[in-house]
């Protein structure tokens, strides 16, 4: 490859005008001018900046939205049955049974109660065989 | 006129040329060369009341435009992040779309195979293949050691021959 061939060529009569207006930096630099011009407005120089902040936001605020609209209730608005519904079928069972020790004879829960409960739950055959085996 | 004014003219006559090719090779584009050469004139008169002989003069101008390249270069880069913009797709369509791109399309595919390497091989072997420089004026302008300037362009000539599958 012939490697001192240019690439790049410039428009005619470039180097001499580009001369000339490189010797009038000194008297507008003096006079406090710059050679480029006048620089672009500002908000032109700020709006890719701008862009990434505004994107920055949306980003935050799409994020927030998805985060609320998947998360579950905070844990001070569950009932107590919601809490029961989440823990497994052997401590229901025991908090129960403890609970009725101290109950009066026309409000304890009967281990019908119990497994009628754990059914409606959803509680596996298997978790429910255990309670009952618990039980015996 | 001033001596600082008469040293200045004098500079601009020598260099303005050599400058304006150092870093066509960078920017790509005739407009963007010609914005960058003259920011580089303003520093370089901003700043020749500090220059005090320490450096010669070649290597003092030089490593000023080589420093305000670099600049342009990590500005561009930003720009690019931040409008979401792949860079070397940006410089491959620029190089493309040159109206002023001179070349064969074997060129073409060399400067677009220079564009992507990294920047200081880039800049070595700017300076080396296309401006002849000799590596001890490279090292003065650029501080790197002789000794990493040759590995570094040794590495970019084995990648841009694999690249564009040529001898260089």
């Amino acid at each position: 490859m012939d490697k001192k061939k240019q690439m790049y060529s410039v428009p005619e009569g470039y180097f001499g005008n580009l001369q000339e207006r490189l010797m009038r930096i000194p008297s507008q630099q003096l006079a406090g001018e710059t050679v480029s011009g006048p620089q672009p407005a500002k908000h032109l120089r700020l709006r890719p900046y701008l862009a990434l902040a505004a994107s920055f936001v949306a980003a935050f605020i799409i994020g927030n939205a998805i985060l609320k609209s998947t998360a579950g209730k905070p844990a001070e608005d569950y009932t107590y049955e919601q809490y029961v519904a989440l823990t497994s079928p052997a401590s229901i069972y025991n908090m129960a049974y403890e609970n009725s020790l101290g109950y009066d004879s026309q409000e304890s829960i009967t281990d019908e109660d119990i497994v009628n409960y754990l059914i409606a739950s959803d509680c596996s055959s298997e978790g429910l065989s255990w309670v009952l085996a618990q039980n015996q | 006129m001033s001596q600082q004014e008469q040293l200045f003219n004098q500079i601009v006559k020598d260099y303005s040329e050599k400058i304006y090719w150092h870093v066509r090779r960078f920017v790509y584009s005739h407009e963007d060369a010609d914005d960058l050469v003259q920011e580089i004139f303003v520093k370089i008169w901003k700043s020749l009341p500090s220059f005090r002989g320490e450096a010669n003069l070649y290597t003092w101008i030089y490593r000023i435009a080589t420093n305000e390249a670099l600049n342009f270069l990590r500005r561009r880069k930003v720009r690019a992040a931040l409008m979401f913009q792949s860079l070397d797709e940006e410089t491959s369509r620029q190089i493309d779309e040159d109206p002023w791109f001179d070349g064969t399309a074997l060129q073409r595919k060399l400067a677009k195979a220079v564009a992507a390497l990294p920047t200081k091989q880039r800049l070595v072997f700017n300076m080396k293949y296309f401006g002849d420089m000799k590596y001890e004026d490279i090292a003065q302008i650029t501080g790197t050691s002789v000794g990493a300037l040759k590995a570094s362009y040794h590495i970019a000539c084995e990648k841009l021959k694999s690249n564009i599958g040529e001898d260089i």
